[in-house]
Formats: C-alpha cells, structure tokens, sequence
C-alpha cells in the first residue's frame, strides 16, 4: 500500500518536474524567439504524452502549458477514444427486473475534460461550441430516438455514469493566465481510464471565432504483465485458451501429487 | 494489496480472491463438491462482470478436477467406457452453451438469466438434498438402497455393456445427460457435479463408488472445452483470477477435508443444503429486489 502511494507520488513529482521545465522552455522561448511566435497566435504542451496503465496505476494527471498571442478566451478539450455504447433500462416483469428498452449511441468519447479561462456560459458561442464538440449536452446525438422524453433519460443516464466514474468533468476546470500571454491547467484521468489514443485540443477563442487552434495526440497504454496478458488474450486467442487449459492440468496435477504424500 | 485483473479490467483486494478461494476449497474438501456454484455467484457479487466469472471458474475447475481425478484413478475408481459416452455428449451440450451464453450476452440478458437458472436449479437442488439430510437425521427414512434400478435406461435402444459399472444400458442416455450438463457448465460456470452425480446414481444406476471418479474425469475436459471456446470467442479467460482462485481453494481444500472428516455424513448433507439454499434465496432477492440504477452502460463490440 505504501510502496504504491509512494510510485504514484514520484509519478507526481516527476510530472511536476516536467511541467516546470516544459513551462521553463515556453517562457524561453517566448523571450528569445519573440517575433517567431508573432506568426502563430497560440502555441502549446503537455507534460505527458504518454500515461502508462500498469498494476499499480492510480489515475494521473497531465500538465498543458501554453502561450497565446493574441486576446481571447483559451478552451482545451481533452477527448478519449470514440465507441459505440448501449443504454439499458431495466422494468419488472413477473416480479424480475430485466433489461428492457434500450438505446445505442454511437461514436462518444469515452473519456471527455474540458477546462476554460472563463465561463462556457460567458464565452457563448453556442454554434461554434456545436461545431467543436464543446460542452457536455451537445456531445450526445442519440442514434435512435423513439421519443424524445425516453431518449433524454438515456443520455441523462450515460451522463451519469460517465460522471460517475468521472470520465467525464460535470465543470469545465479553470485555464489560469500566468501574466497576459502564458496559461496553464490540469488535466486530472481516473484509475480506470480506457486505453487508447487521446486528443488535447486547444482553442484561442476571440468575439465566437477561433483565432488559433493546436491539437496534441495523447497515448493512454497498458502496461506490464497485465498488458502482455490482455493483448496476448485478443490476439491470440487460441493460444491463450490452450495455455490456459495447461496451466490450470500443471497446477491440478502438482497439488494431487503433493498431497498424495502427506 | 491490490491485483490489476487484466480480463476483467479491474483492480480487486488480493486477500480478497484468495478468501474466495479457501472458502470454495474448503466445501469441495467437505463436500466433495468442486464449489463452482458457489465461486461463480460470489464473483459476480464483487463485481466482476458475469460472463469473466463463469469462463474464469471454469478454467479453474480444471484443476480441481485434475487433482480430484488423480486420487480416485489410482484407487481405481474411475468408469473411463461411461465417461466417454457423458463426454460425448457433454462436448457438444457445452459447446452449444457457449453459444448462447455469447447470444444471451449480446442482447443483454445474461445477467438476469444467470440469476434465474441458479435460483431455479440451486433451489430445487438444495430442498431436495435438505429434505433427504432432515429425514436421514431424524430417522424418519431408513432408507440405505445404493443401487437404484435405472427403468428408462433399460428400456431405450442401443444398449451398451459398461463393465465397470456392471451395467447394460441405452447409450442414449449417457449422452442425453451429459448434452444437459454440458449446456449448464457453460451457462452458469459450475463443474457440474451436481447435476452428474445424482443423475448418475438416479438414471444410469452406476454404482456410487465409481460416480465421483468418473464425473471428475468428465468434469476436466468439459471445463476446459468452456474454458477454451470462451476465450476464442468472448476473450473472457482471466488467467490472472484463475491463479489466485487456484492457490486459494488448494489451501483450502486441505482444511476441508480434515473439517469434513470429522463431521458426519448426514450433518454435512445438511450444511452443504444450507448453504446452497443460501446462494439461492440470495440470488433472488437480487432478482425481486429494485436495482439502485435502472439503468446501465455498456461498449459495444
């Protein structure tokens, strides 16, 4: 227990380092090559672009650091890997809850934190936040609808859940300004974040136009012994079944002889 | 201490697993049962999905059988002619139930229908064995007949000479009951021992030493024909569950069976019904009871 908190700690210290030295080049960058960055209106990191999931992980989080040159309001939109989800509800029949109704959204991302230097509500720009993706209602198109009251309460229960196991942020987090030109935010992944390629998004946002936008891939891998067995189970499945089959006839056999003598 | 199971896609208390384990290792030394119908539900009850508890259990009655099976071959107490007719049978009853257990997964109804088919077959099971246990305690019943007549087996075609078990019977009936708990091994990730042992006794007549021995040996490769038509179709094997399961129940098993010899039969009938009562009522409270949340979430596939 100790020897995990202590690795998440040094992941933590470590990433803060990271953060530091990554905030340390911008500003560097920001003094020495001033009119270089003139031309880009915003430019922008992350600590991480990589997060390992491996048998201790315990969530992480992931510094974004950047530099804007023009004014406006900064939007970032971390996005998980696209799926296709199923909805179901429950109702009694005979006296049993069963699985009934059901609802299947398609091509959500699994994981979705968002963080601005002001209000959603006070940036609005509702048809440019359609456009991106931005906000949390306007994620979900359902692709079925067989009313509009149920299929509301569909997403309101995949909204839930996703909160729930907070994939997704109920709030936007806060980008703070460091000066008028660097910001900064967190960006907080649970213990139980979906493997996959993952987006960072940064958005400079000036009178409901984007005047700069940056984009940086993230990698969320598993890792370790766990990994090997997960990808070893998919790929080769007939494989992983048979040794499966020996391990379980080796143990069986070992304890029946062991015991046999005593 | 907490494990990252890699199937499962969860991370669960070590000590935990382990304790689920002993606790089943220690009935299958008791009992003489492989536990699996126990494991099976109290694995769901800690969250790990459904269909990863019934493959994994599976895989791990393997082992339990194996070193079962060992102990009564080399007492020789093992009908090898019978238990190829109830693996014929078995092979193709767990193969189909795989099948529908992938169905049942697809349309969302598994879970329902694993609580069902325990309630159903655990409940019937578990009044018919307290039933016996009671009366046999109160000696209302002095009834010790170990060789029961098996009048439908007689009576089919194809009549077969099983040497071992002094028996000449259909051969349809072996595979019958063997096609039936296959479908049941799949379904509600169990061995299977009892359904086999008193359909063995009940319907086919064999003789109850040869019964344990014969159905562990049946028992071995059904399982691992579950184990592996799981994880080529489901990917739903966890190795890693398996493992701590298996060290658990070994340890375990040794406890039981010094438990188990001390205590008399009929007390143990008893217990053992107790308990599997237990699962049951459990199980369907579960079923009657409302869910905290109606609704649920699921990736698609």
């Amino acid at each position: 227990m100790t020897k995990k908190a202590r690795k998440s700690e040094v992941q933590k210290t470590r990433s803060a380092l990271g953060a530091f030295i990554l905030a340390f080049w911008i500003s560097s960058l920001l003094v020495f090559c001033f009119p270089a960055l003139a031309a880009t209106p915003l430019a922008a990191d992350v600590s991480n672009y990589r997060i390992d999931i491996d048998s201790g992980f315990n969530g992480t989080r992931i510094f974004l650091f950047g530099a804007r040159n023009d004014s406006g309001d900064i939007i970032v939109v971390v996005r998980g890997p696209a799926k296709d989800y199923i909805v179901r509800k429950k109702e009694q029949i005979a006296g049993i809850w069963v699985n009934r109704e059901r609802m299947k959204f398609f091509n959500v991302p699994d994981f979705y934190a968002i963080a601005t230097s002001k209000n959603l509500s006070e940036i609005d720009a509702p048809a440019l936040f359609k456009q991106l993706g931005i906000g949390q209602a306007t994620l979900l198109a359902p692709a079925v609808i067989k009313s509009q009251s149920s299929a509301a309460e569909f997403q309101d229960a995949f909204l839930r859940n996703q909160l729930s196991r907070r994939l997704y942020v109920p709030e936007p987090n806060k980008v703070d300004f460091m000066g008028e030109m660097l910001f900064k935010t967190v960006i907080e992944f649970p213990d139980d974040i979906p493997p996959g390629n993952y987006t960072a998004e940064i958005y400079l946002v000036s009178n409901n136009e984007i005047v700069g936008m940056q984009s940086t891939p993230i990698k969320v891998v598993k890792s370790g012994l766990d990994a090997f067995l997960y990808a070893y189970a998919h790929q080769y499945p007939a494989f992983y079944g048979i040794s499966a089959i020996i391990i379980a006839l080796g143990v069986g056999w070992f304890t029946g002889r062991a015991f046999e003598r005593i | 201490m907490n494990i990252y199971l890699p199937i499962a896609e969860m991370s669960v208390n070590v000590f935990l697993i382990l304790g689920l384990g002993g606790i089943t290792g220690i009935l299958s030394g008791m009992f003489g049962v492989g536990g699996g119908f126990l494991m099976t539900p109290l694995l769901i009850f800690i969250g790990v999905p459904p269909a990863v508890s019934v493959s994994t259990v599976a895989n791990q009655i393997i082992a339990s059988s194996a070193s079962g099976f060992l102990a009564h071959w080399r007492r020789g107490n093992v009908d090898f002619k019978m238990g190829l007719y109830l693996l014929a049978g078995g092979m193709a009853g767990s193969t189909l139930g795989v099948e529908l257990f992938r169905w049942l997964k697809q349309i969302g109804y598994i879970d329902t229908f694993i609580s069902l088919i325990y309630v159903t077959f655990l409940g019937i099971i578990g009044a018919m064995m307290a039933g016996e246990s009671i009366r046999t305690i109160l000696k209302i019943s002095k009834k010790t007949a170990h060789h029961y007549k098996p009048l439908l087996a007689m009576r089919l075609p194809f009549k077969v000479e099983f040497p071992k078990s002094k028996l000449h019977i259909s051969a349809i009936m072996p595979v019958v009951i063997g096609f039936f708990v296959g479908i049941m091994v799949s379904l509600m990730g169990i061995g299977g021992g009892f359904f086999l042992i008193p359909a063995m006794i009940y319907m086919l007549g064999m003789p109850t030493n040869v019964v344990i021995g014969t159905s562990l040996f049946q028992i071995i490769f059904i399982t691992a024909n579950v184990t592996f038509l799981q994880a080529i179709t489901t990917q739903t094997v966890d190795i890693m569950l398996a493992l701590f399961l298996l060290l658990g129940s070994v340890v375990g098993a040794q406890f039981g069976s010094r438990i188990g010899a001390k205590l008399p039969a009929e007390y143990l009938r008893a217990l053992l019904a107790a308990l599997v009562l237990g699962v049951a009522i459990k199980l369907a409270f579960g079923l009657f009871t409302p869910p905290s949340d109606i609704f649920s979430v699921s990736v698609m596939e």
